[in-house]
């Protein structure tokens, strides 16, 4: 019983993605009735926000304080701005396109005029860093 | 009316094509490499006439070397580096999710972007943990560690 913890131990605990991101407080856990496995937890991101389901396969680790995440949400890149490796604003992420749990593209826009928007499409090859703000790489790195 | 060109006296330069001025530096966001927001430019600073590095003001006032800026950008300045300045205030967890505090300083030898260890605390009253700084596994939003403390 020494590697075992109890639900009391997962619930209200804070869900940490890789980058140390805050994402919220864990409220649920799924369990498999047949298979009576662990499934996943559901992540209450806070008021006005929808729940989070985040697979078992997930999470990293049940910490004594945190439950820490292997993989970032890709729906929270949304609303990020989008800088070029030269550093001139792209503009912000309006959609995230995600197929069978991978990020496929992000719909950048950027308003050009009073009611012109230009839209561009950013594939994840493309991506170098998404903290607060997405960077992308240098298109002379991407060439080569 | 068009801008008038400048009439150029020079033995080094015969156009003012790829050339940036003082000016265009002034009031340009800057960016760390993970994308954080570090400040904006209030000032350029030369030593023996050559153009060493920048003066920042975000959260604190920050010179910032030109060999951390990335050559040839535009509209904003994106940084080589994370600044060590920034680590001040995130939330440090442990490699088994344990939360150790935020980090209140750290210590430096030299000028350069490294530090020696963070210095982290749990809440007011309790004395800061020292903590390597090699032990940082990820360091964006908040840290975590790759050893369990």
């Amino acid at each position: 019983m020494a590697s075992s913890i109890t639900s009391d131990d997962i619930l209200g605990k804070t869900a940490v993605d890789p980058h140390g991101d805050l994402l919220g407080v864990v409220v649920k856990l799924h369990v498999d009735k047949h298979k009576k496995t662990l499934q996943g937890i559901t992540v209450d991101q806070g008021f006005m926000k929808p729940d989070l389901f985040v697979g078992i396969e997930h999470v990293r680790s049940f910490g004594v304080d945190a439950v820490l995440l292997n993989k970032m949400p890709y729906h929270l890149l949304k609303g990020k701005q989008v800088l070029s490796g030269e550093g001139k604003l792209l503009g912000a992420v309006t959609t995230v396109l995600i197929e069978d749990g991978e990020l496929r593209a992000l719909m950048v826009s950027k308003k050009t005029g009073a009611f012109r928007k230009q839209e561009i499409e950013v594939s994840p090859d493309e991506i170098k860093e998404a903290g607060q703000n997405i960077i992308l790489r240098r298109k002379n790195v991407l060439e080569k | 009316m068009t801008k008038q060109e400048p009439i150029l006296l020079s033995k080094r330069l015969s156009t003012m094509d790829n050339t940036t001025t003082v000016k265009d530096y002034f009031g340009k966001k800057v960016y760390s490499t993970s994308g954080d927001y570090v400040g904006r430019v209030y000032d350029v600073v030369l030593y023996e006439g050559a153009y060493v590095g920048l003066l920042v003001q975000g959260r604190r006032k920050l010179f910032i070397d030109k060999d951390y800026c990335e050559p040839e950008t535009v509209d904003n300045i994106i940084l080589k580096v994370d600044p060590v300045t920034m680590l001040r205030g995130k939330v440090v967890f442990d490699s088994e999710g344990k939360r150790l505090g935020r980090v209140v300083g750290f210590e430096r030898t030299g000028v350069r972007n490294t530090c020696d260890t963070i210095l982290v605390r749990k809440s007011l009253f309790k004395k800061p943990v020292e903590v390597p700084y090699a032990d940082i596994e990820t360091s964006k939003k908040n840290i975590i560690l790759n050893k369990a403390y």
